[in-house]
């Protein structure tokens, strides 16, 4: 409750820049305001002493193993791997354990069993970083990650994922697919199952690359001075379908980051669609991107001001 | 939802400064202007960016048709850089500022083009005058994203200035120097917050601002590794490492400083001298074996009582990178690592259980 009353750094400098406060009163304020408390402060040392605590042993004893592998049978090494994972999972069935806690140990255990495939097998020494070390590892952590519904236990499986189809793929066409499919998903999950709905940064931290990766993309290809992009109707036709549903998606759940996203996106694609009709000409690129640059600019001065009463997402 | 928060904002202040006059209608003038509102920051986004890209496209479409010489770079770079600031001391909107901060990002750009096509400035002094110019803006500008862009700019010129100079026979170590510099600088904006507040408000936005340009700085500078050492293998101790040394050292002095600061404010409310000053203490001790985690860790925990929310994501960020990256560091042997991370970790957790099991006075 003391938390909700605290007045935010911004608020509290208003206030001193517009009242007849002295310097003594500023500085009690200041002090009462801004920095952290006694209690909030030992809640974050007990979080972080745990936290830090298993993680450092965890990757210590990786550390380790990984030093004496070569003197190690074969039985030891089988036998290590399975104790560092259950070490980091069994405590997850502990009654005591909090949800936070438990999302944590499956986070780090998801991530190591990656490390253990890296470290232990080597892969990385022997130039074997391909996609199926990486399907491998998806297929090990898909069940914890469906299971645990822990937001960024999904981005490191969607990481996964996207590192695995462009190794695969050896484009980002694949990659950005993924991601505005993974867009989609979330937002009809969190349709359907608004008690269990993923938070905003996550729609957000998976919606950016998609946008970014497709217009570099999309870009390369019409210009065609990349040897690995060829323009490609058929692709061309997807990177607007995504964008085109994107942008009505946002405007549907009031997103105004995402429009802004896709207005650059479109001009940047723009630009480069001018350029090469215009054989690298720049003078009309540059007139059309200040007209769809002002108009991008008043449409999201008019949705902001519409929507703000009524939405908080930005 | 902040329009929600702020239905009966005077009132809400009043529980705060019941004594205090206050003139509301300037106060909430100020939290409009400073405050994340609603979508303001995706707009301050497409204009930064559309500035950028729309005026580098005309940039490049002037120069594909007339080729024009120094005159007209020295003209765009007057009329953008004097444009920042008439915009910046005129109007208080942040898009505005975006627009500036546009400008100047090319205006400068423009002057550096302006030097170079002179033919009688070399690369030394170019960077000299841009230095100038840039320090000039910012502390005549004072807006956000200006300010910190001008800051991080300023710390590289800095420093390709004086390794121009060739001070050392060690590539890089003036570098470590002015990193040095920078880490003074912001410990200083840290623990000054409080000062700053009470004597100077009115600059307080403006020191938030620079303490995250120059914090924003020194992560490039880690980041990008230019803080490397060899500190273990002593047979070929070279100037490097003792200026890396006496990194750590700087970073130490203002771990104690920071948090023997916090002991004297916390010991109020009961919290024992273990738990406020050796025990963060002992976690920074692990920057020993990597200055960059050091670094991390001592700002992650100083934005965290400090309570700055992007300190604290882009310290802890920070911190993660400068882990991973200690596992490629090949100045220790995987033993020695584990070693480390094992006593550390055994410490952690037997803290931990400590720190469950001792009640507090409150409680």
């Amino acid at each position: 409750m003391e938390k909700e009353k605290r007045l935010s750094r911004t608020e509290l400098t208003a206030i001193a820049n517009h009242s007849d406060l002295t310097p003594e009163q500023k500085a009690r304020s200041y002090t009462e305001q801004i920095p952290i408390h006694g209690e909030e402060y030992r809640q974050f040392l007990k979080w972080i002493l745990l936290v830090g605590g298993i993680s450092l042993l965890g990757f210590g004893l990786v550390f380790f193993f990984a030093f004496n592998w070569r003197d190690m049978p074969a039985s030891w090494k089988f036998t290590t791997v399975w104790v560092f994972l259950l070490g980091f999972l069994v405590p997850v069935f502990l009654p005591k354990s909090s949800q936070l806690t438990k999302n944590l140990l499956v986070t780090v255990a998801s991530l190591l069993v990656g490390v253990l495939f890296a470290v232990f097998g080597q892969v990385y020494q022997t130039g074997a970083f391909t996609y199926q070390y990486i399907a491998l590892w998806l297929a090990l952590i898909a069940a914890w990650v469906l299971i645990m519904h822990f937001a960024p236990l999904w981005i490191l499986f969607h990481l996964l994922a996207c590192v695995g189809l462009y190794d695969y793929f050896d484009q980002y066409f694949a990659v950005y697919v993924y991601l505005f499919v993974v867009v989609a998903l979330t937002v009809v999950w969190n349709e359907v199952k608004p008690a269990k709905a993923f938070p905003y940064w996550y729609l957000l931290t998976v919606l950016t690359p998609a946008i970014v990766f497709s217009t570099a993309r999309t870009s390369a290809t019409i210009l065609g001075d990349s040897f690995l992009a060829r323009f490609d109707w058929t692709e061309f036709a997807v990177f607007i379908f995504c964008e085109a549903a994107l942008f009505g998606l946002a405007l549907y759940k009031k997103w105004l980051i995402p429009v802004a996203h896709i207005a650059l996106s479109l001009m940047v694609v723009m630009d480069a669609k001018l350029i090469a009709v215009y054989h690298d000409n720049l003078i009309i690129p540059a007139f059309a991107t200040l007209l769809v640059l002002t108009v991008s600019i008043f449409f999201l001065i008019y949705l902001r001001n519409f929507w703000k009463n009524g939405k908080s997402k930005a | 939802m902040e329009n929600q928060k702020h239905d009966q904002p005077a009132e809400r202040w009043k529980q705060f400064f019941p004594d205090a006059v206050m003139e509301t209608a300037r106060v909430e003038k100020d939290l409009n202007y400073h405050g994340a509102h609603f979508g303001i920051r995706a707009l301050e986004y497409v204009v930064f960016m559309g500035t950028l890209i729309t005026l580098g496209l005309f940039g490049a479409a002037i120069y594909q048709i007339a080729e024009p010489g120094t005159g007209f770079y020295f003209f765009i770079a007057l009329l953008f850089l004097a444009g920042t600031v008439v915009l910046h001391r005129t109007v208080h909107k942040r898009l505005i500022d975006a627009l500036g901060t546009g400008l100047a990002l090319v205006g400068t750009v423009s002057l550096i083009a302006a030097l170079f096509s002179l033919d009688t400035f070399n690369d030394r002094e170019v960077q000299g005058i841009i230095l100038g110019v840039i320090v000039i803006l910012v502390l005549v500008s004072r807006k956000n994203l200006l300010t910190i862009l001008g800051v991080i700019a300023s710390f590289w010129i800095l420093n390709w200035l004086l390794e121009s100079r060739d001070f050392s026979e060690d590539r890089f170590d003036t570098f470590r120097l002015v990193a040095m510099i920078f880490i003074l600088l912001l410990g200083a904006l840290v623990c000054l917050e409080g000062f700053i507040f009470s004597h100077y408000s009115r600059l307080v936005h403006f020191s938030n601002y620079l303490k995250h340009g120059v914090f924003l700085a020194l992560c490039s500078y880690f980041v990008l590794d230019f803080d490397s050492w060899s500190w273990s293998r002593w047979t070929t101790f070279n100037s490097a490492k003792w200026l890396t040394l006496a990194m750590y050292v700087e970073l130490l002095l203002f771990a104690v400083l920071l948090f023997v600061w916090q002991y004297r404010r916390l010991k109020r409310e009961h919290l024992p001298l273990w738990i406020v000053v050796l025990l963060p203490l002992s976690l920074f001790l692990l920057g020993f074996f990597s200055v960059k985690i050091a670094f991390f860790l001592l700002a992650f925990l100083a934005f965290l009582f400090t309570r700055s929310l992007f300190g604290i994501i882009t310290g802890a960020l920070g911190l993660i990178y400068a882990v991973i990256h200690f596992y490629y560091e090949l100045n220790w042997t995987l033993m020695q690592k584990s070693l480390v991370f094992i006593g550390l970790g055994v410490l952690y957790l037997g803290l931990f259980f400590l720190l469950n099991a001792k009640k507090m006075p409150h409680e």
